[in-house]
């Protein structure tokens, strides 16, 4: 890989990781001031807009989504929490599950096979969930944590030349998002565009599925710069 | 490489975005970072980082094992179920494959409803974390808005904060009774010394509450009120009132029943459903409306006086030697007139003989099939009369049990081989006598402090109790109920049963919903919910956002028996008698989930309630203790030995301190089983006639009645009823019969049988469904698919009603309305709907229809007779559904119809 290669590179990881951890944590926790603030910032916004391009408006839309996280006051950021809380955690039934057991099995339960093949994941890169045993391995948000994390490793690969390192992880990542994302996720946009509320979560899921599609391309593309 | 060219190409423009050092990738130096995320939802360093190459892991079910996990429902039955277990995740289930099953000894199968227990255990749908309502706080609740509002999530501390304050607030300004507590939460207000409201209720048993006066069962249960089922062998004939095991009480009851069939025994079942029991048995259905089983019983009495010559089919020896109260020369001492039962049957005291005829147009079916009954009941015949709870699950059938073993008496079927008089029900269906093996105790827990009282009030009346309204608070029945078959004989003359009891007010502001379902199994929940809207202050825990739960302002969630280190056995005393079932715990608590007890331990920490309070034995030397003292009984059916032989080894890998032992299996052995068994075979030692002393000497071995034998003439049970019941109308000795509150002559206007019916014209009684241990289970996917839950009416209502299958129909009485689908079955008795108990309600808050067809958001608050809770009884209304139609169960969104 020449410098100017590995520079677009070094940024392309960088913009994932940022995005794939500004989702970990959209998805991951009642919104608060200060991520509404982070999410819709000047920053935020040159992440996202750096997968701007012909082939997916993935990026715009997501970019979209997070500029109305901007200037949130008290009022609204009430109302979305709200809305986090009956989309994520109830109390009542969720219309949309945030796990992928909820979607191979079918029978609305957790801790199920692909908890299991999500934590084997996990442990196979040296990584496991914070409060195993008592949460499930496979929400969206630790999942989207674990490619954040995988990416800042596979970076890493690229600015110390282990490009072989780089290529398995990338090829790790694009299974990971074939057989435990891209499996679920677009039936669950599908079940959030239910929510009584459309003030935020509804769109935030329909935008990461799509760019989580997305990611695809761009493995693809990123692993053929090592080429 | 569209992108990548891309940004070749633009490369200066896009250097921004690092913001200096190529190194510095990752968040760290952004604004990202400093948003917190949930920890549940991060990952952190396990091990060495390491990049392997890309390869999905193989999920393979090596290196789990198989866990017995007990199904620990109070459903009727009591089974078998086993998890496989891998890395904490159940694979998995299983029941019992390893007993050996045949006609005499079964196998312990569990049901469809412990096969999915796991969905129970790792429901998406659980309670997650403490939650609280939006709009309530303390001194501004707005109840109003309990059960239509958002929530937020808070953390346990809070939670056992704001329960904290509001218990001692509520306590400090209102004084006693000001808090309606249920189950778990009692613990906590015992322990602080708080009086507070307790509903009792006569629940399953109905009529069949309080035994002890009439000398059946235990003083509680009726383990052994009847032979065991290999002497049942030898019944000719089954005639049963609301039998429907293969219902009510799934696992091998309906096997045991099928075996007596299947070797002759020729089944007659009354009931108003033609039950899949009834089916599987080839039973002779006798159609009959529910609240009339008094009357069909005191016809059959009738025929068999009338039509008995010389013994021909009543056993005089028997009503001589063992009973009172039947004629004038046998008469109890305590009798307050001189009426007695034959006197009564035959018209003499109230110008009405009780004939075929007479019973034939109140109970529904032809009178000769009444004849034709009778004189199978008669001496001559090996007959089993079984009653199940069921039909004294109607107001006003307290005597309905008297009566029972009254008609059972009269030919004779006490107390000999192949005859035998009683209740089946629960766990003990259609496998009656002591205990064959006998679960050992967990010994004390340590705990200390607090003693703690409640007044009493019936579930007939708390909803009125908590709206201010005047309630009786006896513990009269909860006396009767509860303590041994002769404890009542001293405790009676702690009450006064020559007058009325007062009534009292209590002025309740808060609810405490103890893992309870008050507004799914208690009658009136319409009025519940207005009384839960009420007060101000609200709590419920448990498993999911039930019917109940959803009326709290602060919800806690609690773990399943899977979750918990189990202190003992479940359910211990439950069980058939064959059986002990055991379970450790399987899995790790869902969530912030924990278990009732540690939720206690929690309010009581912001109360001041120290640890040693609630006792020091850890949960793992409690079961110990109570699998180690376990005994099983020797084949010679005298002497017991201990279950399990335990070794050295073994007391160091439990952790426990105890002491070797020798016994019947190892102790690792129960523990992977999960079960042990009792095999049985024809002759063996194990069988047990019920009653068999008392009718060989009854002088010797009376009965637990106050005359020592058994009274057709009760006159305690008649005071009682006076004195600490709900009635105008006053009960007698004699099991008389009375048209019951929303019972059949309650249909027609005036009550007249013969005239104009009123605007509820059809019964409604509640059957148990096999999607449903009461209320827990109704909201499994599965389940729903399978048992669809709707109201069985005959063909002949639909048609009349121009409803078809599948309709939506709205079923109105004077106290609510429910929606359900129209299940139209000729099995139904015409006049006749059911609908099944347990569901949960979902209710339209703009119209006050119930969506989800609960049972008692239907029924009303009736308080009569000793306050029975007379579910099965019910004046309705059905009609086609103007609205929209509703969807099935498995498809509705939510629990909270918005």
């Amino acid at each position: 890989m020449n410098a100017e290669m590995k520079e677009v590179v070094l940024t392309l990881m960088a913009g994932r990781a940022y995005v794939f951890s500004l989702l970990h944590k959209m998805l991951g926790a009642e919104p608060t001031k200060t991520l509404m603030d982070a999410v819709s910032s000047e920053e935020s916004m040159q992440a996202v807009a750096l997968f701007e391009s012909e082939d997916s408006d993935a990026a715009k839309k997501l970019g979209n989504v997070l500029l109305a996280c901007r200037g949130m006051d008290e009022e609204r950021l009430d109302r979305v929490r709200e809305e986090y809380t009956r989309l994520f955690i109830g109390p009542d039934k969720l219309i949309a599950a945030p796990w992928e057991s909820v979607y191979t099995t079918k029978e609305r339960a957790l801790f199920q096979e692909s908890t299991l093949a999500v934590r084997g994941w996990y442990q196979n890169y040296g990584y496991e969930l914070a409060q195993a045993p008592n949460y499930p391995d496979d929400h969206i948000s630790p999942m989207l944590h674990f490619l954040a994390l995988t990416t800042e490793r596979a970076a890493a690969c690229v600015r110390d030349d282990v490009l072989c390192g780089y290529r398995n992880m990338l090829e790790g990542q694009k299974l990971f998002e074939q057989n435990h994302i891209l499996n679920w996720v677009h039936q669950y946009a599908e079940d959030m565009d239910k929510s009584r509320t459309k003030l935020l979560y509804p769109q935030l899921v329909r935008v990461m599925a799509d760019f989580m599609a997305y990611d695809q391309q761009l493995v693809k593309e990123l692993l053929k710069a090592a080429d | 490489m569209a992108l990548i060219q891309n940004l070749l190409d633009t490369m200066i423009s896009r250097r921004s975005f690092l913001k200096g050092s190529a190194a510095a990738i990752g968040t760290a130096s952004f604004a990202l970072s400093a948003a917190a995320v949930a920890e549940s939802n991060e990952l952190k360093a396990a091990a060495e980082e390491t990049i392997p190459a890309a390869a999905e892991p193989i999920v393979g079910e090596d290196g789990g094992k198989w866990v017995a996990a007990a199904c620990p429902h109070n459903c009727g039955g009591k089974c078998l179920v086993k998890a496989y277990i891998k890395d904490g995740v159940i694979l998995r289930q299983k029941t019992d494959d390893f007993n050996t099953d045949d006609d005499i000894n079964r196998q312990q199968r569990s049901c469809l409803r412990g096969m999915s227990q796991q969905y129970q255990a790792r429901g998406l749908d659980r309670l997650k974390y403490p939650m609280k309502r939006k709009n309530w706080t303390p001194g501004n609740p707005n109840g109003h808005l309990r059960g239509q509002d958002e929530w937020e999530r808070i953390t346990w501390d809070e939670a056992a904060q704001y329960i904290a304050d509001e218990i001692k607030r509520i306590n400090e300004t209102y004084g006693d009774n000001a808090i309606l507590c249920a189950g778990a939460g009692t613990d906590v207000l015992n322990k602080m010394n708080i009086n507070y409201l307790s509903a009792w209720k006569t629940g399953s048993w109905g009529g069949w509450f309080a035994p002890a006066m009439l000398g059946w069962g235990d003083g509680c249960n009726y383990y052994d009120c009847n032979n065991d089922r290999l002497d049942m062998l030898n019944c000719e004939y089954v005639v049963a009132f609301g039998y429907n095991p293969a219902w009510s009480s799934l696992g091998n009851a309906t096997n045991y029943a099928k075996t007596w069939k299947e070797n002759g025994t020729k089944f007659i079942l009354f009931d108003p459903i033609y039950t899949d029991t009834a089916a599987v048995l080839d039973a002779q259905w006798v159609p009959i409306r529910p609240g009339t089983d008094m009357a069909a019983m005191l016809a059959m009495a009738y025929v068999m006086l009338e039509e008995d010559k010389d013994g021909s089919l009543i056993d005089w020896d028997f009503l001589n030697r063992c009973c009172v109260g039947f004629d004038s020369e046998h008469m109890p001492a305590d009798a307050k007139d001189a009426q007695n039962f034959f006197g009564y049957v035959k018209g003499e005291y109230d110008g009405t003989p009780k004939t075929p005829e007479w019973a034939s147009e109140i109970c529904g079916m032809p009178a000769e099939t009444l004849r034709e009954v009778a004189r199978i009941l008669g001496k001559n015949n090996k007959v089993a009369l079984l009653s199940s709870w069921a039909s004294a699950r109607n107001y006003n059938t307290e005597q309905l049990p008297q009566l029972v073993i009254a008609l059972g008496a009269m030919g004779g079927h006490i107390g000999q081989s192949g005859h035998t008089v009683g209740p089946t029900a629960w766990n003990h269906t259609n496998n009656f006598g002591p205990r064959l093996i006998k679960a050992g105790s967990g010994g004390s827990t340590g705990a200390v402090g607090g003693t703690g009282s409640s007044t009493s009030v019936s579930e007939t009346q708390q909803w009125d109790a908590v709206l201010g309204k005047p309630f009786n608070p006896t513990t009269l029945w909860t006396m009767l109920n509860g303590n041994g078959p002769d404890y009542w004989k001293d405790a009676i003359g702690g009450y006064d049963l020559t007058k009325r009891i007062e009534n009292i007010t209590a002025n309740v502001k808060m609810i405490w919903n103890g893992s309870t379902s008050r507004l799914t199994n208690s009658e009136g929940s319409k009025k519940g919910i207005e009384a839960h809207r009420a007060v101000e202050f609200v709590v419920g825990q448990g498993h999911f956002l039930t019917a109940t739960n959803k009326y709290s302002d602060i919800v806690l969630p609690i773990t399943t028996h899977w979750e918990r280190d189990n202190a003992g056995y479940i359910w211990e005393g439950y069980y058939n008698r064959d059986i002990l079932l055991i379970s450790d715990k399987v899995i790790e608590p869902y969530f912030e989930a924990v278990s009732d007890a540690e939720a206690s331990i929690k309010i009581g920490e912001k109360l001041g309630l120290t640890a040693d309070m609630w006792g020091t034995v850890p949960a793992k030397q409690r079961l110990f203790n109570a699998v180690a003292t376990t005994t099983v009984i020797k084949e010679d059916g005298q002497t017991w030995e201990n279950l399990v032989s335990i070794t050295e080894e073994d007391i160091k890998e439990w952790g426990v301190e105890g002491q070797p032992q020798e016994g019947r299996i190892s102790i690792k052995k129960y523990m992977e089983d999960g079960l042990y068994r009792v095999d049985r075979k024809v002759g063996d030692n194990f069988g047990f006639i019920h009653k068999k002393a008392f009718r060989d000497d009854p002088e010797a071995n009376p009965i637990g009645t106050n005359s020592g034998k058994i009274e057709f003439y009760c006159q305690t049970y008649a005071d009682a009823i006076n004195s600490h019941g709900f009635s105008e109308v006053e009960y007698h000795g004699l099991p008389k019969y009375q048209p019951i509150a929303q019972g059949y002559e309650s249909t027609f206007e005036n009550g007249d049988i013969k005239g104009a019916k009123s605007a509820y014209p059809l019964q409604c009684m509640n059957p148990h469904y096999q999607r449903r241990a009461h209320s827990i289970f109704d909201n499994i996917p599965w389940l729903q698919e399978a048992c669809t839950n709707p109201l069985f009416i005959s063909k002949i209502d639909a048609m009349e009603r121009g409803i078809q299958d599948g309709d939506t129909v709205k079923i109105t009485s004077a106290y609510g309305e429910g929606l359900r689908h129209a299940c139209v079955s000729v099995r139904m008795m015409p006049g006749v709907v059911g609908l099944p108990h347990g569901k949960w309600n979902r209710v339209d808050e703009k119209t006050g229809i119930d969506h989800g067809g609960s049972e008692n958001y239907v029924t009303g608050e009736v308080a009569t007779g000793m306050g029975i809770n007379g579910y099965n009884s019910l004046n309705v209304q059905v009609s086609k559904y103007e609205g929209d139609p509703i969807p099935a169960d498995c498809e509705i969104p939510q629990t909270i119809l918005f």
